[in-house]
């Protein structure tokens, strides 16, 4: 059963704080429990009105969102949050900031009307605030015990491939996860729904702590070991061409299931061509998308994974795979890349 | 016609002409926050409604830059990228 989102609105702009109370509010499973103009009326009425999910501007006076963003997460018991912001090419590398430093997405406040973008507000709104919303782990300062690098040296890879989807919280789990692949990695795709101002700050990080070769995915590439490939834009979708000497196919057409690109088509086509030489996974997302195709796979005898509930910045995805009896064995985010490197590591018959 | 006094200083001016762009941007914010309680006028006129406020962001942040010590390095670190674009030709 979902509880009810109640939210906290922190925006210093009267004018912003009134349209989204009237957008949220209105919406089923919402409820705007306070609005804030600073960080200063938000710390008090956080404890006042005990929302479950904060909406903040990223840029306020005083105490700005990405600071105030910051206090929050050190708190004990961080609560989850969502940046709201106008999305110019410095409010990109702000919003980027914000989800390195633990908001569970950054969402650009709507400029069109009926775009849809209201619904999406809400629907991640209610995710945040129901299970499995929680900071990002990447620059909490947490811990990760992600086996980074040591236990694959000397990786000797199988010939098989690996798949994943991720769309919210997906930012965080790339900078935790790839980082572990060692630079002769399987072949790997990644179908990431996330923002497209989001893409290239995340690949100039990935390029500078990823041992392998990232780089975005492009019509008619081969699948190549060491190569890791990111399909991202919203406008194309990713198959897999062919097996033996896999490529990746980038094609113009309508979304499936409203998500594009789509992981379920990915996966699908993987099942498809790749059979059981895959290893695919569907980490932290919004929606479902990811889901059917990662059954397929399982059924042409892949092995297919989802991140857990407890690691997911937002579990509705993996919950989603895990619960249509898509995925042979659920994990935290940090015994992933383990996970994933082994499915497509060499056994000798000594072993 | 209003009569300025003759005496008052440059500073006291500019900290007059913010107050007076901040009573304006109070109410700007004050119409926009009315229309929103409108969820059909939202739908109807997002732009405008997003303008209005971006015209009272740029009311509040001009009179910070007309209240600081030095209006130059002020108008540099204007967190609208409207103020600062305009004066970055000027070098």
């Amino acid at each position: 059963m979902q509880h009810e989102a109640r939210v906290l609105i922190v925006d210093d702009s009267l004018i912003m704080r009134a349209l989204f109370n009237g957008v949220l509010d209105t919406a089923r499973g919402v409820r705007v429990v306070g609005l804030a103009a600073s960080a200063a009326e938000a710390r008090r009425m956080i404890a006042d009105v005990r929302p479950n999910v904060i909406t903040l501007d990223v840029e306020m006076p005083g105490m700005n969102g990405l600071e105030f963003l910051e206090e929050i997460m050190r708190s004990e018991k961080p609560l989850p949050v969502i940046m709201l912001s106008a999305l110019t090419q410095r409010g990109a590398e702000t919003s980027f900031k914000a989800l390195e430093l633990g908001a569970v997405d950054c969402f650009p406040k709507p400029t069109a009307p009926a775009s849809g973008e209201f619904e999406k507000l809400t629907a991640l709104v209610r995710a945040a605030a129901n299970r499995g919303a929680r900071p990002a782990r990447y620059a909490t300062g947490q811990p990760t015990r992600t086996q980074h690098h040591a236990p694959h040296i000397g990786y000797d890879w199988n010939g098989k491939i690996i798949l994943m989807s991720t769309s919210t919280g997906g930012v965080d789990a790339m900078l935790q996860l790839l980082p572990s692949f060692p630079a002769n990695c399987p072949p790997t795709v990644i179908c990431l729904g996330i923002d497209p101002n989001f893409v290239e700050p995340l690949l100039t990080r990935l390029r500078t702590t990823c041992p392998a070769k990232v780089v975005l995915a492009e019509d008619r590439q081969p699948l190549r070991q060491g190569v890791i490939q990111l399909v991202t834009d919203p406008g194309l979708h990713a198959v897999i061409d062919r097996w033996p000497d896999p490529t990746l196919g980038l094609r113009r057409s309508d979304p499936i299931n409203g998500a594009r690109p789509s992981a379920s088509l990915l996966f699908a086509t993987a099942a498809k061509t790749a059979g059981a030489h895959a290893v695919a996974t569907v980490l932290t997302g919004l929606g479902t998308d990811g889901v059917a195709g990662l059954k397929a796979l399982k059924a042409a005898g892949s092995t297919t994974f989802a991140q857990d509930s407890e690691s997911a910045v937002l579990d509705e995805a993996p919950a989603a795979a895990r619960a249509a009896g898509a995925v042979a064995r659920a994990l935290p985010l940090d015994e992933m890349a383990a996970a994933l490197l082994d499915q497509c590591r060499r056994v000798s018959e000594a072993a | 016609m209003t009569i300025i006094p003759s005496r008052i200083d440059q500073r006291a001016m500019l900290a007059l002409l913010a107050a007076e762009l901040e009573d304006a941007r109070g109410q700007i914010e004050a119409l926009g926050g009315a229309l929103c309680t409108d969820l059909d006028l939202i739908a109807r006129h997002l732009p405008e409604l997003q303008a209005l406020d971006h015209a009272g962001q740029r009311c509040a942040a001009i009179a910070s830059i007309l209240r600081s010590a030095d209006i130059i390095e002020a108008v540099r670190a204007a967190p609208l990228e409207t103020i600062a674009d305009r004066i970055a030709p000027l070098g």
